[in-house]
């Protein structure tokens, strides 16, 4: 991942991210195997302090799964239900 | 324990009043009377004095006109009287030898010598005796005659000793009345202008044992004490509203966690009984933890909604662009939108300020948008909407979705409540509660208008400045 360049790339393939697409690949990327809550990704990646009790985290986290994990055997975003999400190396 | 009421007694601020307010009052009228005796004095005497020299003056007068011989005469045959009168008259022939002398009844035993010495070339013509009693005194002025005669005239102080006793007397009688209004005028006035502040002790000692209803009694003397006792009367009410609204809260909190209290305890009690593998336990405990991540959301809106309805929730009130406000929120929905392939417009004239808590404005605008596009069809369209209009700031959020029925439309802002169309939908039923709350704390209100079938508009309305 370039944070200059914006440019996001897996095994060599360039993956085009939309802007809040990146800050949360960024977010789960500083966090790597730490859990992160919702209400934490509603905070670093919309600045938002309270919960609007929706799911728009989970839709993004969906839309950016399809772009990074899909085409992939071995998943990086994991869902721990009832926690949060986790970004995994292995 | 006679002793202990009395001082307690004197410790009061009444009485302490009274005593400053009487000794203040008798001072200045002892003042007022030593000043007034001082100048009546001086002025009794002043005249005591021009009645000594009109009386050289008519001698004079007399001498001049009919000669010495004949003022002598004339003064031995007044004799009589001028004792009476409290004169003292004497004349002398130029060798100083005494050829009348008159001495006023109480002078009798004073001791005269120094008038004899007197001599006729000396510039002191005031002398003056102690009389028989010490406050008897007699002014004497000495005169000369044309033909080395001497005439010595004087007066004793006996007649304005009188005067001057008369005037402490009186002034003594009036004092023991002025001293005794003087108490109980401040005494009336102590426990008069301090009535409320008793009041007020009456008041707290009540609200002490119990009685939260308990009032101040006003006065409408419009005073400082008066406003003490309407502010006082305020606080009361302030921390009963809030008290009861505390309680509410607690009592719907409690009442509302126990249906996901109890979802939670039938997962652990159906995983202790059956024999399951690790797999099937981390699927209870992820269950577990869902369960309990809903009871927090649930029990941070029920806070934030009770805060708000019992007038507690803290506003950071300031200028808000609502166009940037909603311009944040709509993007905040955006993939949500994207997702259901529902287009939201906002139409919010450039520059459009609210006074606001930014924070709590975001919510409500969100929650309302949250809910549009929950209850909007695939394909749907969401308008929002800003304008000042009526002197009010209006912020309407239109969907075409499946809309309210009248039924549940007077319900929808009730905590929990939830529609027949809603309960397969994921949420809590708080969304709406909180909006109306934090908009009513905003001093604003909200308006529903909805057709099932053709969707919904809420409009929220908030005052202008």
């Amino acid at each position: 991942m370039d944070l200059v360049k914006h440019l996001v790339t897996r095994s060599g393939l360039e993956i085009d991210l939309q802007p809040r697409e990146f800050s949360l690949l960024e977010y789960l990327m500083r966090s790597t195997e730490r859990v992160v809550s919702k209400t934490m990704i509603l905070e670093h990646v919309w600045d938002y302090n309270f919960d609007p009790q929706t799911n728009i985290v989970d839709v993004l986290i969906c839309k950016l799964r399809n772009k990074i994990d899909r085409d992939f055997d071995k998943k990086l975003i994991h869902t721990i239900r009832g926690v949060g999400y986790v970004l995994k190396k292995s | 324990m006679f002793l202990k009421n009395l001082s307690i007694f004197t410790r009061t601020i009444a009485f302490r009043l009274t005593l400053w307010y009487s000794s203040i009052f008798i001072l200045s009228s002892l003042a007022l009377f030593l000043l007034a005796y001082f100048l009546v004095s001086l002025t009794v005497r002043d005249q005591d004095q021009k009645m000594i020299q009109l009386k050289i003056n008519e001698y004079l007068l007399m001498e001049q006109a009919e000669g010495t011989d004949a003022l002598i005469k004339e003064i031995r045959q007044e004799h009589p009287s001028n004792r009476l009168a409290g004169f003292l008259v004497r004349v002398a022939d130029p060798q100083n030898n005494t050829l009348i002398f008159t001495v006023p009844r109480h002078f009798k035993k004073t001791d005269f010598k120094v008038l004899n010495n007197k001599d006729s070339g000396s510039t002191d013509n005031l002398l003056f005796f102690q009389g028989g009693k010490s406050e008897d005194v007699l002014q004497v002025t000495t005169e000369h005659l044309s033909n080395g005669y001497l005439l010595q005239v004087g007066k004793g102080s006996k007649e304005r000793e009188n005067l001057l006793e008369r005037f402490r007397e009186i002034f003594g009688l009036t004092m023991i009345p002025v001293v005794l209004i003087g108490l109980a005028a401040g005494a009336f006035l102590a426990f008069r202008s301090l009535r409320p502040i008793r009041d007020l002790i009456h008041t707290v000692r009540d609200i002490d044992t119990g009685n939260m209803d308990a009032r101040v009694p006003s006065n409408h003397t419009g005073d400082e004490l008066d406003e003490l006792v309407r502010l006082f009367n305020n606080m009361l009410e302030k921390i009963k509203t809030l008290i009861t609204g505390m309680e509410e809260a607690l009592d719907n909190v409690a009442h509302d966690l126990r249906t996901p209290v109890t979802r939670l305890r039938t997962v652990v009690e159906m995983t202790l009984q059956s024999e399951s593998d690790k797999e099937a336990l981390r699927e209870a405990l992820m269950d577990c933890a869902e369960e309990s991540e809903r009871i927090m959301t649930m029990l941070n809106t029920l806070l934030d909604i009770s805060e708000a309805e019992s007038g507690v929730m803290r506003l950071n009130i300031e200028e808000v662009d609502m166009a940037m406000l909603i311009k944040d929120v709509v993007e905040l929905y955006q993939y949500v939108a994207e997702e259901k392939q529902i287009s939201v417009s906002a139409t919010v004239p450039e520059g459009l300020k609210a006074h606001a808590d930014i924070s709590r404005m975001k919510q409500v605008v969100a929650n309302l948008l949250d809910n549009a596009i929950k209850y909007s069809k695939k394909g749907g369209s969401i308008d929002i909407n800003a304008a000042l209009k009526d002197n009010e700031l209006k912020i309407s959020v239109k969907d075409n979705g499946v809309g309210i029925a009248p039924g549940d439309l007077p319900r929808i802002f009730d905590r929990l409540y939830r529609g027949d169309k809603s309960r397969s939908r994921r949420g809590l039923g708080l969304g709406l509660s909180l909006v109306h709350a934090v908009v009513h704390a905003h001093k604003g209100h909200i308006e529903v208008q909805s057709h099932p079938g053709e969707g919904s508009c809420f409009t929220v309305c908030l005052p202008r400045a």
